[in-house]
């Protein structure tokens, strides 16, 4: 056995365990010399009930440091999701307009990770669903962000149609405009095949990989992913993603835009390589090999020195030919 | 003279993927003329040549190993025994890149080889770019833009009843291992030499958040960009393509919003009373289920697949997520010998849903875990999308219906019929000294 390797990690962990022991103790000191002085302050705090630990004190006490209180909500680990006056604390700070917007991310995202935690979590879902709603008209910009990301994730009704809403210049936008189809975009149940047209006429790289990706899911979008893939004044990366969302909705039509691509020595070298590269390893082995003519220039290709990467992917593709 | 070697564990086609955990194996001297016999035969058996994993051998499965092996080899051609494992330390990087040599004592000339891999999961961020690359075209190959069998996977982490069986409660890690397991055999079933590698969230990580190999992001948006090469820019989930991901946090010089790995391994307390679980007051080491594991998952943007639930597997990041979760339970096992499933220790909830009725079915050592138990209605979902477990010739463990206990012992530490075939890095065989 190699004793002196096992040796080795154990006493690293040793030392590592003592370490976090030590650090652990010096900090619930601390705690204790935080929430004394809060202690002072609690008939301000919150109701005396829910007021009986440092831990609770402390994150009830407005006062504190931000840093303070969201050192601690990481701390509590599992007696957030275990102690239900924690999560109810949470909920207070993550609804409390008043309180420092750095904290109440905190919470929120405290209240996220509690929530993986399905069957504990089960009795607070709907105040949680409910506390995130609320954040769809917050002030602070971040926590609108994070809590519509959440719901649109959900494919929630309510954020749904506020940015529905506020797309058709009906109310209020919680967030961009290209964040919003983006959002709604997550639920391709919804028509959003306008909404992604307009998106893809952003000037931002990733908003137009973002359009293409998503009109994957909307076989009308098939003539926009061609014209997007032949397009060699478009971004490597969005005509990439682009192949990607023709060749699910339609393969036959991707393979023969993608043959033509790969060997086009005008082309773009990483879209040229994107489209060898899906060809040798996904598509239908018989559609491409059974294309001798095309496998032959796949062949010249990967003696081209002028384009490196290209010829190594090409070379990959003639080597995976079966029975090669 | 010619000596034939054959390890224990070998796949349909003959070929060894070794962990730290020894293997039986046997040299024999192969008698060409029974008329003719040979005379025993002095060997040496060590690691041969190459760049690859290490090997060690030991005459016995519980002696200490070494890097060299004196047998002898009877004349008659009957095998030699001896065991093999890969050195902690040093594993493969390529399949069957090391291999195991006997060489005549007399004379020093080889008379016998056999190719192995020491195939182990490693820290993402330190994959050579061929292993990150075998394991993405895997995945890519497993999900077949949405119509392949990570479907299943997907299934499996999406209906509230499915997960109830896995979270918020003690088999959570049990279940997660399983789930790992199986769809690591999906992927070697692929492609033999991959193994899951793990994301170690509490550090910096700025090879694994790269168009190269999970993604990286644009300057705005939340769609994660694959390189050209990279198979996973065909990834396709609910009928969505790609993966929705922005982390809060910078891979490149940060950890995810995390306890380090020390905070976790402490959170049952020190060796030797570690505890796993102590009920419903809670207090040990399976409080990591909310921080490092959903701290982790909330380290990213509210939209992000990795941030919900039911929706994060559509992450192909969720896997080495959790396989560092894993790493974790298994870290803690080896340094706290938790390895028996009987004691309360190792696992709280002994019996089953039936002897503790006010615990939640899946979550009980000797409870079978949904789907590969293929136990459907009740509090249990509706369809079970993988079952059995899916068996290997490379393993032991665990058998089509696996239990929570089924999982704890996945070195084969006490019994060599737990035998799963993986390993981490970092956690050697055994008992930490």
């Amino acid at each position: 056995m190699n004793e002196g390797e096992s040796e080795r990690l154990a006493q690293q962990l040793r030392q590592d365990l003592e370490e976090a022991e030590a650090e652990r103790s010096r900090y619930l000191s601390r705690l204790l010399e935080v929430a004394a002085g809060s202690r002072e302050r609690r008939s301000e705090l919150a109701p005396a009930d829910v007021l009986d630990s440092p831990a609770m004190i402390v994150l009830a006490d407005r006062s504190q440091p931000d840093g303070e209180r969201i050192e601690l909500m990481d701390r509590l680990g599992a007696s957030l999701s275990r102690d239900p006056r924690y999560i109810e604390a949470m909920l207070r700070i993550l609804t409390d307009r008043g309180d420092s917007p750095d904290v109440r991310e905190a919470a929120l995202r405290m209240l996220g990770s509690a929530s993986f935690q399905v069957v504990r979590f089960r009795p607070h879902r709907v105040a949680y669903i409910d506390a995130l709603r609320e954040l769809i008209t917050d002030p602070v910009p971040e926590l609108r962000d994070t809590a519509v990301g959440v719901l649109a994730q959900e494919n929630d009704e309510v954020v749904q149609q506020a940015l529905l809403n506020g797309l058709q210049g009906d109310g209020p936008l919680p967030v961009g405009r290209a964040r919003a189809i983006e959002l709604l975009a997550e639920d391709d149940h919804l028509d959003n095949l306008p909404w992604l047209q307009e998106l893809f006429r952003s000037d931002e790289a990733s908003d137009r990989v973002a359009a293409v990706r998503y009109m994957g899911s909307y076989p009308a979008a098939q003539d926009d992913l061609e014209s997007v893939l032949r397009d060699k004044r478009e971004s490597a990366t969005v005509r990439q993603q682009s192949a990607a969302s023709l060749r699910f909705l339609a393969p036959d039509r991707f393979e023969a835009v993608a043959k033509e691509i790969a060997v086009d020595v005008d082309d773009d070298p990483a879209v040229r390589s994107a489209c060898l590269h899906t060809l040798s390893r996904l598509a239908d082995p018989a559609t491409v090999y059974g294309d001798t003519e095309f496998v032959n220039r796949v062949a010249e290709v990967g003696r081209d020195d002028a384009a490196p990467e290209v010829a190594k992917v090409a070379r990959e593709l003639v080597e995976h030919q079966p029975d090669s | 003279m010619d000596v034939e070697i054959t390890v224990a564990n070998a796949d349909a086609v003959g070929r060894n993927y070794l962990t730290w955990t020894p293997v039986k194996a046997t040299a024999r001297l192969v008698v060409e003329n029974q008329n003719n016999p040979a005379v025993p035969e002095p060997v040496t058996v060590s690691n041969g040549s190459g760049s690859g994993g290490r090997l060690e051998f030991a005459l016995d499965r519980g002696k200490p190993r070494t890097a060299t092996l004196d047998l002898v080899l009877p004349a008659d051609g009957s095998p030699a025994d001896f065991w093999v494992a890969g050195a902690v330390g040093s594993p493969s990087i390529a399949d069957s890149d090391t291999s195991i040599e006997v060489v005549a004592a007399a004379g020093g000339q080889p008379v016998g080889t056999k190719a192995v891999m020491v195939r182990i999961r490693k820290d993402a961020e330190k994959l050579t770019a061929a292993e990150r690359d075998r394991f993405t075209t895997a995945m890519a190959i497993l999900n077949n833009q949405g119509t392949g069998l990570f479907r299943d996977f997907r299934e499996m982490h999406r209906l509230q009843i499915a997960l109830n069986q896995a979270h918020g409660a003690p088999g959570f890690l049990a279940w997660h291992r399983a789930y790992l397991l199986d769809l690591e055999r999906e992927l070697q079933k692929i492609d033999p030499s991959v193994a899951l590698p793990y994301w170690r969230f509490d550090k910096p990580a700025p090879n694994v958040f790269t168009p190269g190999f999970m993604g990286g992001n644009g300057a705005t948006g939340n769609t994660v960009i694959f390189s050209a090469t990279n198979l996973l820019r065909e990834w396709r989930t609910d009928s969505i393509p790609g993966v929705t991901r922005r982390p809060r946090f910078n891979p490149a010089t940060e950890s995810a919003l995390v306890s380090s790995d020390a905070a976790t391994l402490l959170l049952g307390g020190m060796r030797p009373n570690a505890m796993f679980d102590t009920g419903p007051a809670g207090g040990g080491f399976d409080e990591m289920e909310d921080n490092p594991h959903g701290h982790a998952h909330t380290s990213f943007n509210g939209v992000s697949f990795i941030r919900d639930t039911a929706k994060a597997p559509r992450d192909p990041l969720f896997f080495l997520l959790h396989c560092n979760v894993d790493r974790l339970w298994a870290r803690w096992q080896w340094f706290n010998n938790r390895f028996d499933g009987t004691q309360a220790h190792t696992y709280f909830y002994q019996g089953t849903v039936t002897s503790n009725p006010h615990t939640a079915v899946g979550h009980n050592l000797l409870d079978t875990m949904w789907p590969w138990n293929n136990v459907t209605g009740g509090d249990r979902p509706l369809n079970a999308p993988r079952t059995p477990f899916p068996l290997v010739p490379t393993a032991t463990a665990p058998g089509g219906a696996p239990t929570v206990k089924d999982m704890i012992d996945y070195q084969a530490h006490l019994q060599q019929s737990s035998y799963m075939n993986f390993a981490y890095d970092d956690v050697p065989f055994g008992v930490a000294p």
